[in-house]
């Protein structure tokens, strides 16, 4: 007859009635002369029906804002499959490309890095904004305590300023780089502006500017963390008064 | 070209809309509440149950072509909710509040105030009150939580809570069992405090 130890990883399909008949009769052989066994074969059965009876219950529905983002991911890559395979594969020569250009930068010591920056969070930017975020504004000093709970380093995030017009809307770690980034979400005059920041310093203290399809990135470091501030074009003057309230505004 | 697919996405976001023509959409976009329960469960965070579950279906419509047609989508979505999370943690450089280590998975299956264990049908009857379950849940160690909710909730076989969460099947009966039975203890422990 198998031993306590013998029969202890049997239990789980032995409750659920899917043991295979000589583990089936090996456990009721076992149970049949060991009380302990039989009071946790009795327990273990007992949990399964509990939450087998509140299954339903524990399920949880999910935010309808978050099955329209599940949508709109469809929706994209169905997007992508009617494009023609040629212009397919434009975006894809340019980001090979990108890997050239990056390799460049990095193995032969040019000085692109932050042309590399903007062209990836401008996309992100373009990514995100498609899915929106909270419809109001959102209180920056929570946002930081939230982020640096949940990611373990600490962003500082510019609040709303209606002298800037900026209303500070959601905080997320930017999921097309891993959460290696946060992206703060704006709406600034009533578009989408976004604001990167990185946890190492990647560019110089002056800030640059860098045009990528249709939209600006200003691209700057400051004590140890690098900034990208990305809205749609044709503001280049008006982004001025923005990138001195968030210069003013972070560590 | 970035603009142009844009624009063919505004127009396509809204929920119901967007998969009709697409079998795999369709039945990947049914698993969204299933996939989010189970991502609290994982981040115990609503917000970052939802960047989890958003992750998931980005990565999943990006490798839609690698998905076996006629297997089990539920699964193979689970599969990458998992991975996607173990990587989020290894990126955040954090561990889990509850260590996956030997002494998890030698626990003593016996109550750890040495008392005796109720009944079960006097379990039953107290386990009527939601927030003590959702409690217990959240008492059991992450290995034994998700090895019972995939189980116990989600209806996975347990072929495939290994191929999820990447341990020997032998493990994953083990988690259950132990699980199951620290759940169990949670809510006597529950019924003889309330």
């Amino acid at each position: 007859m198998k031993n306590c130890q013998d029969v202890e990883p049997l239990m789980a399909p032995y409750v659920d009635g899917e043991a295979a008949p000589p583990d089936r009769a090996a456990v009721e052989a076992h149970i049949g002369a060991c009380d302990c066994c039989r009071d946790l074969v009795a327990t273990e059965r007992a949990a399964r029906e509990v939450l087998l009876a509140r299954r339903g219950d524990l399920r949880r529905c999910a935010p309808q804002a978050l099955h329209a983002r599940c949508a709109a991911h469809a929706a994209w890559m169905r997007g992508r499959r009617a494009v023609p395979a040629v212009i397919r594969w434009l975006p894809l020569s340019v980001a090979a490309t990108l890997v050239i250009a990056v390799a460049g930068v990095f193995g032969l010591g040019l000085n692109h890095r932050v042309q590399a920056v903007a062209f990836q969070v401008t996309l992100d930017h373009v990514a995100c904004k498609r899915f929106g975020h909270a419809s109001t504004p959102i209180d920056g000093t929570s946002a930081e305590q939230r982020w640096l709970a949940t990611h373990g380093w600490p962003v500082r995030v510019p609040a709303s300023s209606a002298g800037s017009d900026l209303e500070l809307r959601a905080v997320r770690r930017c999921a097309i780089t891993d959460g290696r980034l946060a992206h703060l979400m704006y709406r600034w005059r009533g578009e989408p502006l976004s604001i990167y920041v990185l946890p190492d310093r990647a560019a110089d203290a002056s800030a640059e500017r860098v045009e990528r399809f249709s939209h600006d990135s200003i691209v700057w470091s400051q004590n140890g963390r690098t900034y990208v501030i990305v809205a749609q074009a044709p503001r280049r003057p008006d982004l001025d008064s923005v990138v001195q309230y968030v210069k003013d505004n972070v560590y | 070209m970035v603009f142009r697919r844009r624009s063919s996405l505004t127009g396509g976001s809204a929920p119901g809309t967007t998969a009709d023509d697409d079998p795999f959409a369709r039945e990947a976009l049914s698993y969204v509440d299933s996939l989010y329960g189970t991502a609290l469960r994982l981040t115990r965070r609503a917000a970052d149950a939802e960047d989890l579950v958003q992750d998931t279906y980005l990565k999943a419509f990006r490798s839609s072509s690698q998905f076996a047609r006629g297997t089990n989508l539920k699964a193979w979505l689970f599969t990458i909710l998992h991975n996607t999370f173990r990587n989020m943690r290894r990126h955040d450089g954090r561990n889990s509040i509850d260590i996956d280590s030997e002494v998890v998975e030698l626990a003593p299956a016996v109550d750890a105030n040495g008392q005796a264990p109720h009944t079960p049908e006097q379990l039953l009857t107290r386990s009527a009150l939601d927030a003590d379950l959702q409690a217990a849940l959240d008492s059991l160690p992450e290995v034994f939580r998700q090895a019972v909710w995939l189980r116990d909730v989600e209806e996975f076989s347990y072929a495939e809570v290994a191929a999820m969460t990447q341990v020997p099947i032998g493990t994953v009966m083990s988690r259950i069992s132990r699980g199951r039975r620290q759940l169990y203890e949670h809510l006597a422990r529950a019924r003889v405090a309330g």
